[in-house]
């Protein structure tokens, strides 16, 4: 029945629909806005992310938060996808590395990464390290847990008959085993960029000079609510373009 | 070059809650160079076991399998189609036929060649970069029929392949597995349990049925002449005869388990 009304309204409609939804949001935030102090309105904190745009905020534009954010983030990731996907296909190649190691990881992993913060920053200072190392620890979980799961669900027919083709380990590693476990890793590394950004912003909340977590709790100090809504507003913008490079990738990557 | 295989003794057994599972007891046959050997047997009855132990996929718990010279076969003188068509969805259909080229290490242009003139011999020209998931059931079966072939073995076994497809399509392919074995000088072992495809294709036809199971008869019919129609007096007048001597009676249906 769902499908059926679909069909009855036209087409150029339904392409209208996410616009016509966004509009409906922004209006009820203008109204909210209006009658209560709770919220600046859209119109004011576009304004405000204009002038951010050009004119700096805690020292520098809001163009450098946002990539010093990026960078901590996109760092963090590189270090988690070698080393979740080293860690996961291991564990799932091989069944002793598994009994030894894996209920290791199962008693770190239901630890939150933000919870690592106050150690990770007694071992390593409040400098550009620590919060990496709090971004690779959200990252890397989902990258290996994935991995993981995609070595050891591929179906054994594969593993015979590559054996029976003539494979190598090496063969069998690059030709099945990684290409068998692609989709999966790649759902861990999607999910792996947002996690990655939850735990940036939180690092940055407790020992930060930029960033867009710093200026969320920067603006939060000095009241100024239109900064932590353009912060916020950035944020989302910038993980809603991860997650769609990322759908656009792995059509790319995978396209079987 | 491999010759003759003696398959002598086999025995397989599993493990279970309540004891060990005997699959397979005492098989003993002979595999003859070039020949086409059916290997027919009602459903369950351990006929891929037996093939995954031929093909050395699973270590035997009884006897042997020996080439001629008496030592065990090796993984570059065989190849094995499975029931399950086991492309590699990652794959498209030139690059898992070059596959088992790319392990051996053939260079890419003798590669490329090879696969052009295997896809043609199965018939799949213009579904190069197709991917499996974008071919049928029979298509697939070609690529992985033409992928054993590309590995360039002696022995190619074949595990039911072509249980899944519709009858139309099944008597296509029997006709062109015929066609390509005529063609290529292989030795072929199949594994089926239905009776007309093993009349149809077989050399000679070996019953493996019981529990365990093991060879119960064996059936020559190299002086049946190719291409061998199902009406043919001869032929109908042999089926007749295997199916009164009614193998798999005693089986009780589903009552067997052995996979």
């Amino acid at each position: 029945m769902n499908g059926f009304s679909e069909r009855a309204a036209p087409r150029r409609l339904l392409r209208l629909l996410p616009l016509l939804s966004l509009l409906a949001f922004l209006s009820v935030w203008h109204l909210a806005a209006l009658c209560t102090d709770l919220l600046a309105t859209p119109l004011d904190t576009a304004k405000a992310l204009a002038g951010m745009l050009f004119f700096p905020t805690s020292k520098v534009t809001l163009l450098h938060h946002v990539w010093a954010s990026l960078c901590r983030v996109l760092a963090a990731y590189a270090l988690a996808i070698a080393a979740g996907v080293l860690l996961g296909v291991l564990f799932g190649w091989s069944r002793r590395f598994h009994d030894y190691c894996y209920p290791i990881f199962e008693l770190l992993r239901p630890i939150p990464p933000i919870a690592w913060i106050p150690l990770i920053i007694m071992w390593l200072g409040i400098g550009e390290p620590s919060k990496i190392a709090v971004c690779f620890i959200g990252s890397v979980v989902p990258i290996l847990v994935n991995t993981y799961f995609g070595v050891s669900r591929l179906d054994p027919t594969y593993l015979k008959s590559a054996k029976i083709l003539g494979a190598g380990q090496r063969a069998l590693l690059t030709h099945v085993i990684l290409p068998g476990a692609l989709p999966s890793i790649l759902t861990g590394m999607k999910v792996a960029l947002s996690s990655g950004w939850v735990c940036v912003i939180a690092a940055e909340m407790i020992a930060a000079r930029k960033g867009l977590g710093y200026l969320i709790i920067r603006s939060m100090e000095s009241g100024d609510m239109v900064h932590i809504l353009v912060a916020m507003i950035l944020i989302g913008s910038v993980n809603f373009l991860f997650s769609w490079l990322f759908s656009k990738l792995e059509g790319v990557v995978c396209p079987w | 070059m491999v010759g003759d295989i003696h398959v002598k003794g086999l025995g397989l057994s599993f493990p279970q809650q309540n004891g060990i599972h005997e699959v397979l007891r005492d098989v003993d046959f002979v595999i003859h160079s070039k020949e086409f050997l059916v290997l027919f047997g009602p459903g369950q009855c351990g006929k891929t076991v037996l093939m995954e132990a031929i093909a050395g996929l699973l270590p035997p718990t009884a006897g042997s399998v020996e080439d001629a010279q008496g030592s065990p076969l090796r993984t570059q003188e065989l190849c094995m189609v499975f029931q399950k068509y086991a492309l590699f969805p990652w794959k498209t259909c030139r690059q898992n036929i070059e596959l088992p080229m790319k392990f051996k290490g053939v260079p890419k242009q003798a590669r490329r060649k090879r696969a052009a003139d295997l896809i043609h011999l199965v018939g799949l020209d213009g579904f190069e970069h197709s991917y499996p998931r974008q071919l049928s059931g029979g298509m697939k079966q070609r690529v992985a029929i033409a992928a054993a072939y590309a590995k360039e073995c002696p022995l190619l076994l074949f595990d039911e392949p072509f249980g899944a497809l519709d009858a139309q399509t099944r008597l296509q392919m029997e006709q062109e597995l015929v066609r390509i074995w005529q063609q290529e000088q292989k030795t072929v072992v199949l594994i089926t349990n239905s009776i007309d495809e093993a009349l149809l294709l077989g050399d000679r036809i070996l019953v493996l049925a019981g529990s365990p199971s093991s060879i119960l008869e064996e059936y020559d019919l190299r002086e049946f002449p190719r291409p061998r129609s199902l009406s043919d007096r001869p032929l109908l007048n042999l089926r007749q005869s295997i199916l009164d001597r009614g193998f798999f009676e005693n089986e009780g249906g589903g009552d067997l388990r052995c996979e």
